[in-house]
């Protein structure tokens, strides 16, 4: 398959009379995400922004943005000027069909057009000197289809010189060089991916992706909220916001309390503990329903020491207690050892970077 | 504290502060038959020492008022000086002996080089035994061996230090050849892993496009469950290479 052009070109514009000069090579590690994306590279950028990609509504936002195409952060602060695609939301292009995603037929195009713009956009926050080769490796979840690899190669076209996917929890496990007898849990905003190391590359036996993860614990805060709280005026935002800054899974005395307006709009304390730690909890029986899965069908000599070397990575891993309440509920099984990664929200990135670092340029000609 | 300096005063090291220019400054000249009409009948006089002398000890009661307050902070920062201080000491010391060592060797190196290689004329003068001569072919051919290392090593850096932009690779393997990068125990599962990453991506593209040839896109799948399978990919990749 061939590419475009490098991003290089793209971002300095250079004349057309000017022939391209290929001079040194720039890595990008990226992990899409269905709600931020976080990239690394080579030269050192690093960089976390919101999956959102948004158009101006109308000719008044269009003026007051001064832009036609709007990405990242920025289009989340003004989301309600733009016409917005988060074009990996519940799963699109990344692991289901466009069937399952529940996304309009109509509307699949522009999902399409705003991943592209997407990884332009991302891929532009690295700074490519100009006539630089881009090289870049994207996460995927773990059991992404082909149709939707394609779909995430694509999203790349006219970015990188070359690109290569690999499953998200891999990244992660090679960032960390956690090659053997190592369980990846890897805690994203749509999926939660879940994988096997053990010492040679993850087959899709080594690897379970579950259908809840960030957004499917925000869903469930949303709906206890509103149940309990009924004169409490929110939105799914605020929910999410409440969960990265309050949550905890663990029995501690700590309160979440926020502050929003009520039905007449007056600004009230609610407390909403108990809503934000029921839905934290309802992800873990499936992760450890996952692991044991994965550790009941491996080598039964290693599984003990598997469970030993249990990885969180993700935002979601973030979430406060949730390493000692997978430990409690691993007991059952004999007990296992849980750990966060350094950085959740770069670990992904950071393994793919370090694997498009250690790839031999050879294989990134070859791979087209 | 002083008055500005008469003329003729040495004015070096002096603290110039015009004290009477101050006091006609903040001063109002008034005429003495003024003050006898508005009823003022005696005035208060303040010789220029008297002002002076008042200067210094306002002075000096704000200056012990502000030692007194910053005596415990002032002994803190006296402390992490002498720390700093120290540090530096010793980094200093390190550097120099470092030094001193990279020189040691260097002479110890010079003193080394003639005994193994002597100059032409020299080696003629000596008149080697047959024995010695071919002591002195090995000794250098050693010398071709280092030099040519060094050549290597000095074009390495070179490439470094003048590359606007590098490769990892790049820097890795001149690093490699520095022997200053580290050794990596999983090089060789690494090596073999991306192996295995490039074959798949490889099959990743292939079947795609078989998939799109066949009208299954992700619009249209026909079969949901097409998985990406490293040895699947790789298998089919080789039965359809070999047909």
């Amino acid at each position: 398959m061939t590419y475009g052009s490098s991003l290089a070109p793209h971002v300095d514009r250079p004349s057309e009379a000017e022939p391209p000069v290929r001079a040194g090579v720039l890595y990008v590690g990226m992990d899409l995400g269905c709600y931020k994306t976080s990239v690394a590279a080579t030269n050192g950028t690093r960089e976390i922004v919101h999956s959102i990609v948004g158009w101006p509504k109308d000719p008044v936002s269009r003026k007051m943005l001064g832009k036609d195409i709007v990405f990242g952060n920025e289009a989340y602060r003004h989301r309600l000027a733009l016409d917005t695609v988060r074009p990996f939301e519940r799963g699109a292009l990344k692991y289901v069909d466009d069937a399952a995603t529940g996304i309009p037929k109509e509307k699949l195009g522009r999902y399409k057009l705003a991943a592209r713009e997407l990884v332009h956009y991302v891929a532009s926050l690295c700074r490519p000197p100009r006539g630089t080769l881009v090289y870049g490796v994207i996460g995927s979840p773990a059991r992404a289809s082909i149709l939707n690899k394609q779909a995430l190669i694509d999203a790349c076209k006219g970015t990188f010189e070359s690109v290569m996917i690999v499953s998200e929890p891999f990244a992660v496990a090679y960032g960390m060089n956690q090659f053997e007898d190592t369980l990846v849990v890897d805690i994203g905003a749509g999926t939660t991916d879940l994988c096997r190391m053990h010492g040679a590359i993850p087959s899709d036996e080594d690897q379970i992706t579950i259908p809840k993860a960030g957004d499917y614990i925000d869903d469930c805060a949303f709906k206890l909220i509103k149940e309990r709280h009924p004169s409490a005026q929110f939105t799914i935002n605020m929910v999410r916001d409440a969960k990265e800054r309050l949550s905890f899974v663990n029995d501690v005395d700590d309160k979440a309390m926020v502050t929003w307006p009520n039905r007449e709009g007056r600004p009230t304390s609610f407390d909403i503990t108990a809503e934000l730690k029921e839905a934290c909890r309802k992800i873990v029986p499936d992760i450890v329903e996952g692991l044991r899965e994965l550790v009941s069908s491996f080598d039964a000599e290693f599984q003990r020491r598997m469970l030993q070397n249990v990885i969180l990575a993700g935002g979601g891993s973030q979430l406060r207690g949730l390493d000692r309440l997978i430990e409690e509920d691993l007991k059952q099984y004999g007990g296992g050892k849980v750990v966060k990664v350094h950085e959740p929200d770069y670990a992904g990135a950071n393994g793919a970077l370090k694997l498009a670092a250690d790839m031999p340029e050879e294989y990134w000609k070859a791979v087209n | 504290m002083r008055f500005l300096p008469l003329p003729g005063e040495p004015t070096a090291g002096i603290q110039r502060i015009d004290v009477e220019g101050m006091i006609r400054q903040a001063s109002t000249r008034v005429r003495v038959d003024h003050l006898v009409k508005t009823g003022k009948k005696y005035i208060h006089l303040l010789s220029r020492a008297i002002v002076d002398d008042l200067i210094n000890r306002s002075v000096r009661t704000i200056v012990d008022k502000h030692r007194l307050a910053t005596g415990p902070r002032t002994a803190g920062i006296e402390e992490e000086s002498r720390t700093e201080f120290e540090e530096l000491l010793l980094q200093y010391q390190q550097t120099t002996d470092a030094t001193s060592a990279v020189e040691h060797s260097r002479r110890m190196i010079e003193q080394e080089l003639p005994k193994e290689s002597p100059p032409a004329n020299d080696r003629t003068a000596l008149a080697p035994s047959p024995g010695g001569v071919r002591e002195i072919a090995i000794l250098q051919k050693r010398m071709e061996k280092l030099l040519a290392h060094v050549a290597t090593m000095e074009a390495a850096l070179k490439t470094l230090s003048t590359a606007k932009t590098f490769s990892n690779q790049q820097v890795q393997n001149l690093l490699r050849e520095l022997g200053l990068a580290q050794e990596d125990k999983n090089f060789e599962k690494k090596k073999e892993m991306l192996k295995i990453v490039l074959d798949t991506n490889q099959g990743i593209r292939q079947k795609a496009r078989e998939l799109a040839a066949r009208g299954i896109t992700l619009e249209a799948p026909e079969e949901r469950a097409v998985f990406t399978d490293a040895a699947e990919s790789l298998s089919d990749a080789c039965s359809r290479s070999s047909v």
